[in-house]
């Protein structure tokens, strides 16, 4: 397979990194946004990332320019209708990313593989309304934050993807210096199911609010289990609703299993507005 | 400082009982990552300090003692391990009874056929940069996590510790 070309839609946090991280692989990627000033506003904090990391010698100035020259933008109505791949990375709305894909799929190639970084919704459903030919180029391709550093893809497979597509991204991205994992159109796919239990689990050691022991706990973790973050404090940076929603969200997702449950400490937290980091207030304090 | 018999050994319960049975006068110090140290503590006064070595790949383990820690300290060094002095003694510990769910759950995902091992343990290696995959960690341990959550069942009630059919294969 080769990629020549990608679009990506949406230019926040993750769509600006996925872009950028293409752009580095010297594929002519073009980023889109329906507002004009955010897609600026990412090319400006990208281009900056590269002068930063120019500066540190990380990149030379070459690279600087050919990435420069490797990245473009454009709106939803001048999308080039020859790319390689297509990549959402908008608002998570279900009915949102299926009317973009469903009008993407009468205006572009049929060429095209369309991917969508959705952490929340399965694949299937946001393709459903697709033209068959389609929906065997589509499927899931979900990035982590910051997708220019996090080395993992989970490339999502529904029932209606090809699965010659699914391997033939796997090899193109592991060729490329990410390590793609390949997954079934599941709630969670694989890291945000078989996570869970890094919060759950240290959540019902705790039991309750005890600042003490939340600081073992992660203390511990780090120290005797090699984890870079303990759980709490990594809550906290998330954003301690966020994860609880996501917990929500995989618990719901299969039929309330005990395994997935949310913990009522969190829950507390939650209701309290104790966030983490954002609101100064989560498992700890911050000044 | 006292005399410590250490015992390391990734055995069942009915020979961590027996070894204590065996050793009434001693002063022991027990791996007891899979069982309930409390319980283990309220039946056995010889037992003077736990810990949790078994599932440690850097040569840390968690330990608490309820006597002369510093001797204990020491005898888990003689054995070839730092010990992180812990106030929580719950069966697995804090790393094991976090590590066993997570692993329980990579088993899940497997029966689900959700992806394979290999990238299940890369999914979680580079996606949110753990140092080793489920798989990985659970290699050669498979036994002592069915044992762990069985603890942990049996203590609880709670459904979310019943072990995954092909981790129990």
């Amino acid at each position: 397979m080769e990629i020549k070309s990608v679009v990506v839609i949406g230019a926040g946090t993750m769509g600006s990194g996925i872009a950028q991280w293409f752009a580095q692989q010297n594929v002519l990627t073009y980023l889109c946004d329906n507002n004009p000033n955010q897609t600026e506003t990412a090319l400006k904090k990208i281009h900056e990332s590269w002068s930063i990391l120019c500066k540190k010698s990380k990149i030379s100035t070459d690279q600087v320019d050919q990435y420069s020259q490797n990245i473009k933008t454009c709106t939803l109505d001048s999308i080039p209708h020859e790319s390689d791949l297509i990549i959402e990375a908008i608002i998570e709305n279900l009915e949102i990313k299926k009317n973009l894909f469903k009008s993407l799929d009468q205006k572009v190639s049929s060429h095209s593989i369309f991917a969508s970084n959705t952490s929340s919704f399965p694949i299937g459903k946001i393709g459903d309304e697709l033209s068959d030919g389609r929906k065997k180029k589509f499927v899931g391709l979900h990035f982590f934050n910051p997708a220019t550093l996090m080395k993992l893809v989970e490339i999502v497979q529904s029932k209606d993807s090809s699965l010659q597509i699914c391997q033939q991204l796997y090899q193109w991205f592991d060729s490329h210096g990410k390590k793609p994992a390949l997954c079934s159109d599941s709630p969670g796919f694989i890291v945000n199911r078989v996570a869970r239990s890094f919060y759950g689990e240290p959540l019902r050691i705790a039991g309750r609010y005890d600042e003490e022991k939340i600081k073992e706990i992660d203390q511990i973790l780090k120290t005797v289990g090699d984890f870079k973050m303990g759980p709490f404090e990594l809550m906290d940076l998330i954003g301690v609703e966020v994860n609880y929603s996501v917990t929500c969200s995989v618990w719901e997702s299969y039929n309330k299993s005990p395994r997935f449950s949310p913990h009522s400490l969190q829950k507390e937290l939650v209701d309290r507005g104790y966030f983490g980091r954002k609101t100064k207030k989560g498992f700890y304090q911050y000044e | 400082m006292s005399k410590w018999i250490v015992d390391l050994s990734p055995t069942n319960k009915a020979a961590k009982e027996k070894f204590l049975s065996d050793h009434p006068n001693d002063f022991i110090l027990m791996d007891l990552t899979c069982f309930d140290p409390e319980d283990f503590y309220s039946r056995f006064p010889q037992l003077k300090g736990v810990c949790s070595t078994l599932f440690s790949k850097n040569g840390k383990c968690e330990a608490h003692f309820r006597e002369d820690q510093a001797g204990g300290i020491h005898a888990l060094k003689e054995n070839g391990f730092e010990a992180t002095i812990t106030t929580i003694i719950t069966p697995g510990f804090v790393v094991a009874r976090t590590l066993s769910t997570i692993i329980n759950e990579a088993f899940y995902s497997l029966e689900d056929k959700i992806a394979t091992a290999e990238d299940i343990d890369r999914a979680m290696c580079f996606g949110v940069n753990y140092p080793y995959g489920p798989f990985e960690w659970a290699q050669g341990r498979e036994q002592l996590v069915v044992w762990l959550l069985e603890t942990l069942l049996a203590k609880t009630n709670d459904e979310r510790y019943r072990p995954s059919p092909r981790l129990l294969k």
